[in-house]
């Protein structure tokens, strides 16, 4: 959390977040390389740019891939929280590594001619599918990802329109799919090459199809609001210190927590990226939000000075030994 | 005013959970293998970019008689014929114009495959030296082979021959574009049991077919034509509309 706004709020976790990802990146690209060396001995070698190339395209490739695999992971397993915490610097050296690969293709592919380079690259005369002007969709969708990660653009861009931005990551990584399926794929003969990409696919729809049918299953399944007021079931299932999120039909979920004995309500969408905020715990007297440690106190949904957030708050009452919260939000 | 352990609960300003820990001991390096053995077969499973060589060191020598259609050539004294093309990618018409059938010293790299040979000609002035009082000698007169019908990719000469590994493949398609529209000769190349064979791709009437080839570089495609030999390299002639893609 913050109340001014720091090129990177440094923890330990992210130092370490990020230590690690510019070790796997290095681990691949040296393992790409070398092997790449050694395989290619005997003809000379593959062009020390192509091969760079390569390497960095691949490398960004996998890395979208686990970028997007992190997010519906988290909601299967609380155990792969740390890996969500700092996902914004894994999207920002994917779009590194993949302007990279682009600098090298414009680089070697379309100097020294008689067109522009970007141009020779990106709009090639041709007969088949445009997979270089794909490859450079996929780029400026990364771009965008990376130039508006920061926490500036999502407080002044509010929440619902950065997370808009932020989806198009998927029509990002479709481009960046087609463009290795209709490009590098279409002249390497080995399955080895587009078994993964295939299988990559795969997981990424089925994760994200899978978790996102949860969660519509369970919101179908959500209580009903009788005379504006919403079971949220017996008062004493909901342990002290802990919320859970009470879905409802037609509406947004709302978080319950029990802090100090009482069971207070609140909205259950963070306001600084949407988490869940009835998967939180109630840390330091206030409701944390499990994303990235937003705080909230139980009752007021206000957040602790010197923090400005707020959750909008639901009234509760206890009728027969069963909770029921307030459909309409309290006025702020 | 009690509160629940924070127990599995990650949040990441504070230290790190007994259960989160356990994890990520064993994901972590896990992971890190894994992108090393992915970055390894990625790469062992790519297509090999074959015995092409570039001889970028010292500059040699060819003499022979210079030839400028249907794209410049040296043709050498044993009767075989080398193209010939600039630094970059750019073929050699405006370096050997006017010199047709002259004798001449070129300067240059070799690049080589399978048997066939091109020349980058230096830059420096006496990358193409004429002879001092030479007479010209006709061009050889096209020897023609009959109907040709061929499928195979349509390749810039100079990459595939060494300037790029590989030079050819969909991949390479908007360099072999680059090429073929700056003047270097485009070529069909042909695979028979694993073994290339090169035939230049020339315009209905032998000329150069220039830009129009660049839209069918890198592709797997269906070429027809009249095919003809001549200075040890076999052409292809082919008219408008006779390349397609293969099916």
């Amino acid at each position: 959390m913050s109340v001014s706004y720091r090129m990177v709020q440094w923890n330990r976790h992210k130092r370490v977040y990020d230590a690690l990802t510019a070790l796997a990146v290095g681990a691949y690209i040296a393992a790409f390389v070398g092997v790449g060396l050694v395989v290619n001995r005997a003809d000379g070698g593959v062009s020390a740019p192509i091969l760079a190339m390569r390497a960095l395209g691949t490398c960004a490739l996998v890395l979208l891939h686990v970028a997007l695999c992190i997010g519906p992971l988290a909601r299967i397993s609380p155990l792969v929280a740390p890996l969500l915490y700092n996902r914004r610097h894994l999207g920002v050296t994917t779009f590194a590594l993949a302007a990279l690969h682009a600098v090298l293709a414009i680089g070697f592919y379309g100097a020294f001619g008689v067109r522009f380079p970007i141009a020779a690259v990106v709009d090639p005369p041709r007969a088949g599918p445009a997979f270089e002007a794909m490859g450079f969709g996929a780029l400026a969708t990364l771009f965008v990802m990376a130039a508006t990660s920061h926490d500036f653009w999502l407080k002044n861009l509010t929440p619902r329109v950065w997370k808009g931005i932020h989806l198009c990551v998927v029509g990002g990584y479709a481009l960046a799919v087609l463009h290795v399926a209709f490009g590098a794929l279409q002249s390497e003969p080995s399955r080895a090459l587009s078994a993964p990409l295939l299988a990559g696919a795969a997981i990424v729809c089925g994760l994200h199809l899978f978790t996102g049918w949860r969660e519509v299953l369970r919101d179908f399944r959500g209580a009903r609001a009788a005379d504006g007021w919403i079971d949220a079931g017996p008062a004493d299932a909901l342990p002290e210190g802990r919320a859970r999120a009470v879905a409802v039909r037609g509406g947004e979920r709302i978080a319950l927590v029990r802090h100090g004995g009482e069971v207070c309500a609140m909205s259950n969408v963070c306001a600084h990226q949407g988490g869940p905020l009835g998967e939180g715990r109630v840390i330091d007297g206030c409701l944390t939000c499990p994303w990235h440690g937003y705080q909230y106190g139980p009752c007021s949904g206000a957040s602790p000075p010197p923090f400005t957030e707020r959750a909008p708050t639901h009234r509760v009452r206890i009728e027969n030994g069963r909770v029921q919260v307030r459909a309409q939000e309290d006025s702020p | 005013m009690s509160e629940a352990p924070r127990g599995d609960f990650y949040v990441g300003y504070l230290a790190l959970p007994w259960g989160h820990s356990r994890f990520l001991r064993v994901f972590v390096p896990l992971a890190l293998w894994a992108m090393a053995a992915l970055g390894g077969v990625m790469v062992w499973s790519m297509r090999r970019p074959g015995p092409a060589v570039w001889r970028t060191g010292a500059v040699q020598a060819w003499h022979g008689t210079v030839r400028e259609r249907p794209y410049p050539a040296l043709e050498l004294d044993d009767g075989s014929s080398v193209l010939l093309v600039e630094v970059g990618k750019r073929g050699a018409q405006e370096r050997v114009a006017g010199l047709d059938g002259r004798s001449a010293t070129v300067r240059g790299w070799s690049l080589e495959r399978d048997g066939r040979r091109l020349i980058e000609v230096s830059p420096e002035r006496d990358g193409v030296e004429p002879s001092a009082g030479g007479s010209r000698s006709e061009s050889p007169t096209p020897r023609a082979l009959g109907a040709f019908v061929g499928v195979g990719e349509i390749v810039d000469a100079k990459c595939f021959l060494g300037a790029m590994k590989p030079g050819d493949g969909l991949g390479h398609r908007s360099c072999a574009a680059l090429c073929v529209e700056g003047g270097i000769p485009p070529m069909l190349l042909l695979w028979r049991a694993g073994e290339p064979s090169f035939l230049l791709v020339l315009g209905p009437d032998g000329q150069p077919i220039g830009a129009r080839a660049a839209r069918w570089v890198g592709e797997r495609v269906e070429v027809r034509g009249e095919a003809f030999a001549r200075g040890g390299l076999i052409e292809v002639r082919v008219p408008d509309g006779g390349v397609r893609r293969a099916p």
